[in-house]
């Protein structure tokens, strides 16, 4: 089997080529250690041989500013523990060849076996360019194998490409950079500071550790950043600095290469692009624009997702039904029921807003419309101090933060994400709207409106949505100088060129993201899920037989045989006993342990043990206070209602009370998912439990400041 | 047929070129360069990660550039390099200095 990797830079349809290549047969995972994907693939070629194919990184360059492009050297230079690439195609733009040569050239100095593949011929060929393979081939001294990825062309001369390169170094000299003296001395000195580690390696991967940023080399040889910075200054005038020569010299080369074998055979024209662009990007239209296109994304997300997420909701119910049914009543079959399959309902559930979400992403993305958008609101994000590019995540996290959180990756800096992603959860999703309503209806139902007509409740669950964002754009401005320190790139990006989204890419990335949420974070959410079912459902409780006799027999005197009035009798017993399970369960405990703390908040036990319950998803909160109360429930906005209303009569609930529970809603995070998610996206429990202490604590205060204010204007 | 050249000028060695254009005092940013005028680059005046990244995507000695558009309200500018379009702050695109180029831009 032949070890075929893909490079590229992004936006060149390394992707497309990569899902030619590999048709159904790859699967998609995470690099060790780190938030990058890696896919990897296999391919049957024409003549019976396979290949196994790794799509590595898109990148522009080889020295490491980002994730991204460590892994593309790592795995380049072996450093991942993968067999070594028998072949490396290099996935060129041929509409845009000098700045796709830097990378082709990088990898060609790591002594490399490279192949040129010329990708989106038939684009060159409308912008009036003539390449010449031939002379191209033989100036870089590797085959040049022209090609139409999203049209198949071009597929067997790669493969014969491979086939001639496999196994044999055809880089000729010429392609790798001469270097100056200056840099000659320079990496002599890098040699001596980075001994073993390049020991009979390439100049290539010398000027790879020169030329990365420090704060990576670090990461991957503590201290060694600042050793490499000691032996080789960085110059007082930037633009003199060794490192700059390195690239200045890669592209001296590049440049003649281009400028010989790209002719330009008619004057440059304006690109559909650019035409586009012109209304676009303009400041009304464009603006218009990109509000209708948010709009319909957002609706996506938040309405149209929802007979499917209904759909999920009903089949979950009756496969639970089945099991229910089948298994006798008792632990195995409360553990299943309560504990495994709440939690694979409650990732299920996500799966048709984070498709539709990513339907979305994936149409602009493809489309080469989402960095417009980027640009578009570049500006007024900055205000708040984040990147454009968290526009989009942002607006997802409205009606969940848990496709808004996956859809950071589409953001670049790895500061900038982690950022994203911490304030994610405070825009007010759609779980908590059951909440709301839960206050809203008790307490703000009889009140007279505002001005006549804006009901007290809908300002109040207004306010709760803008309390989010402001304390969303506070955090980020905070986090920014504490947690997350430093990063914020600066908006710089590709605008690539505008092309029909591909249904295959599309699928495929759809695919890609449904089978990691659920493989992977499904995982956490399942266990997080049944260790919330163990507080709840532990210690045991049992009715005693003596009472459960004497009820029974009360029951059987006052009602009719087979009445509905004995049908609800029974519930009632039934009910009662649900309560007195979950009082005394460690649940029902905690609940109690933690009214001292939750008390200056107004909140008694009860809505303590609501509290731990709603950790499994905020709209939980309303089924564990009717079974606090020992009431039945259904989703219906009377039941609801109903809940609310039991609550207001227990003293449980007052209107300021509710409005603290409110805040303390719209700011806690209390979403397995979005814990399970943030520990996927960011690899590790350090920042999703970041995420959980200082949401939790910023709720406290806020939801103390509202209680103990409002007490003492005597609103209690 | 007429074989227009599409990218850059022939570059003099990176050293070379600088020295030279030091005699020079005019010296403008991107950020003043008109919309649809040709430049042509003559240095990335900042340090760090950031530098050699806008160096790395093209803004070497010489490399063609022209300003597309700028965002409103001081937002970010969209830009031509060589032969592909991005979008830059105006803090980056002020550390850039180009060299009006002789003749009419293309944009």
């Amino acid at each position: 089997m032949l070890e075929v990797a893909l490079a590229g830079n992004p936006n060149t349809g390394k992707t497309t080529l990569f899902n030619t290549l590999t048709g159904a047969h790859a699967h998609v995972g995470n690099y060790p250690g780190i938030t990058v994907e890696r896919r990897v693939g296999t391919r049957t070629c024409a003549n019976g041989e396979t290949w196994r194919v790794h799509d590595l990184p898109g990148c522009y360059s080889l020295a490491a500013h980002s994730p991204e492009e460590e892994i593309a050297h790592q795995a380049l230079t072996g450093r991942l523990g993968d067999a070594p690439f028998d072949a490396v195609v290099v996935v060129l733009d041929a509409t845009n060849l000098a700045r796709n040569l830097l990378l082709l050239v990088q990898i060609a100095e790591l002594d490399l076996p490279v192949i040129a593949a010329l990708n989106m011929m038939d684009a060159a060929a409308a912008e009036g360019l003539d390449l010449d393979l031939v002379g191209l081939a033989a100036d870089l001294g590797c085959p040049c194998v022209p090609m139409i990825a999203r049209k198949g062309i071009g597929i067997p001369l790669l493969e014969q490409a491979v086939r001639d390169v496999a196994g044999r170094r055809q880089v000729k000299p010429s392609l790798v950079s001469v270097p100056s003296a200056e840099m000659r001395r320079a990496i002599e000195q890098a040699r001596v500071v980075l001994g073993d580690l390049v020991d009979g390696r390439s100049d290539g991967e010398v000027l790879w550790w020169l030329c990365s940023d420090r704060s990576i080399v670090d990461r991957l040889q503590p201290g060694l950043g600042k050793r490499l910075e000691l032996a080789v200054p960085r110059a007082q005038d930037p633009t003199r600095d060794v490192r700059r020569q390195v690239t200045e010299s890669r592209y001296a080369r590049i440049d003649p290469i281009v400028m010989r074998r790209v002719r330009r055979v008619r004057p440059r024209a304006q690109t559909p692009s650019e035409r586009i662009d012109r209304w676009a990007l303009h400041p009304v239209i464009g603006t218009g624009l990109f509000v209708v296109a948010m709009a319909l994304l957002f609706q996506a997300v938040f309405l149209w997702a929802n007979p499917a997420i209904e759909a999920v909701d009903h089949g979950m119910a009756w496969v639970t039904g089945l099991v229910h049914g089948a298994l006798p009543p008792g632990l195995l079959s409360d553990i299943l029921v309560d504990g495994v399959l709440s939690g694979v309902a409650g990732t299920l559930v996500f799966l048709p807003q984070i498709l539709m979400l990513f339907l979305g992403i994936a149409l602009l993305e493809d489309s080469g419309y989402l960095a417009r958008t980027a640009f578009l609101v570049d500006r007024l994000m900055a205000r708040v101090g984040l990147p454009g590019k968290a526009f989009v995540p942002l607006l997802s996290s409205f009606a969940c933060a848990v496709p808004g959180i996956m859809a950071t990756r589409t953001m670049g800096d790895r500061r900038d994400r982690l950022l994203t992603m911490l304030v994610a959860p405070l825009m007010s999703c759609s779980a908590r709207l059951p909440v709301y309503t839960l206050v809203t209806a008790a307490v703000f139902a009889g009140t007279a409106p505002v001005l006549g007509f804006l009901s007290v409740g809908g300002l109040v669950v207004a306010a709760m949505y803008g309390l989010g964002f402001l304390l969303a754009v506070a955090a980020a401005f905070v986090l920014r100088r504490t947690a997350v320190k430093g990063g914020g790139a600066p908006l710089l990006l590709e605008m690539p060129p505008y092309r029909w989204p591909r249904p295959r890419n599309i699928l495929r990335a759809l695919k890609d993201r449904a089978w990691v949420f659920v493989t992977q974070t499904g995982a956490v959410i399942v266990a997080l899920s049944v260790l919330l079912w163990v507080l709840m459902a532990f210690p045991r409780f049992q009715l005693p037989a003596e009472e459960l006799a004497s009820r029974q027999a009360v029951v059987a005197q006052t009602t009719a045989p087979d009445s509905p009035q004995r049908v609800e009798a029974l519930r009632v017993i039934e009910r009662d006993v649900e309560r007195r399970q979950l009082e005394q369960s460690i649940a029902g405990h905690l609940g109690k342990a933690i009214e001292p703390l939750i008390a200056p908040l107004g909140f008694d036990w009860r809505i303590g043990i609501g509290l731990i319950g709603s950790f499994a998803a905020r709209e939980v909160l309303v089924p564990v206070m009717a079974q606090v109360y020992g009431r039945g429930h259904d989703d219906s906005d009377e039941a609801v209602s109903a809940v609310g209303q039991t609550m207001l009569r227990s003293g449980t609930l007052t209107p300021l009370r509710g409005v603290s529970l409110m805040v303390f809603f719209a700011i806690a995070m209390q979403c397995l998912s979005t814990v399970a998610t943030l520990k996927r996206e960011t690899n590790g429990w350090k920042w999703p439990v970041f995420a959980l202490t200082y949401l939790n604590a910023l709720a406290w205060i806020a939801s103390f400041v509202v209680y103990q204010i409002g007490a003492a204007l005597g609103y209690a | 047929m007429d074989p227009v050249v599409a990218l850059p000028a022939p570059l003099l060695h990176p050293l070379v070129a600088r020295s030279g254009d030091r005699q020079g005092k005019e010296r403008h940013a991107l950020t003043d360069l008109a919309v649809g005028v040709l430049g042509r680059v003559q240095g990335v005046e900042l340090a760090g990660a950031m530098g050699e990244r806008l160096v790395e995507l093209g803004f070497t000695h010489g490399a063609p550039v022209t300003v597309l558009r700028r965002a409103p309200f001081g937002g970010p500018l969209q830009v031509r390099l060589r032969d592909f379009m991005l979008s830059l702050r105006r803090e980056q695109a002020d550390a850039i200095r180009v060299r009006p180029a002789e003749g009419k831009g293309d944009a």
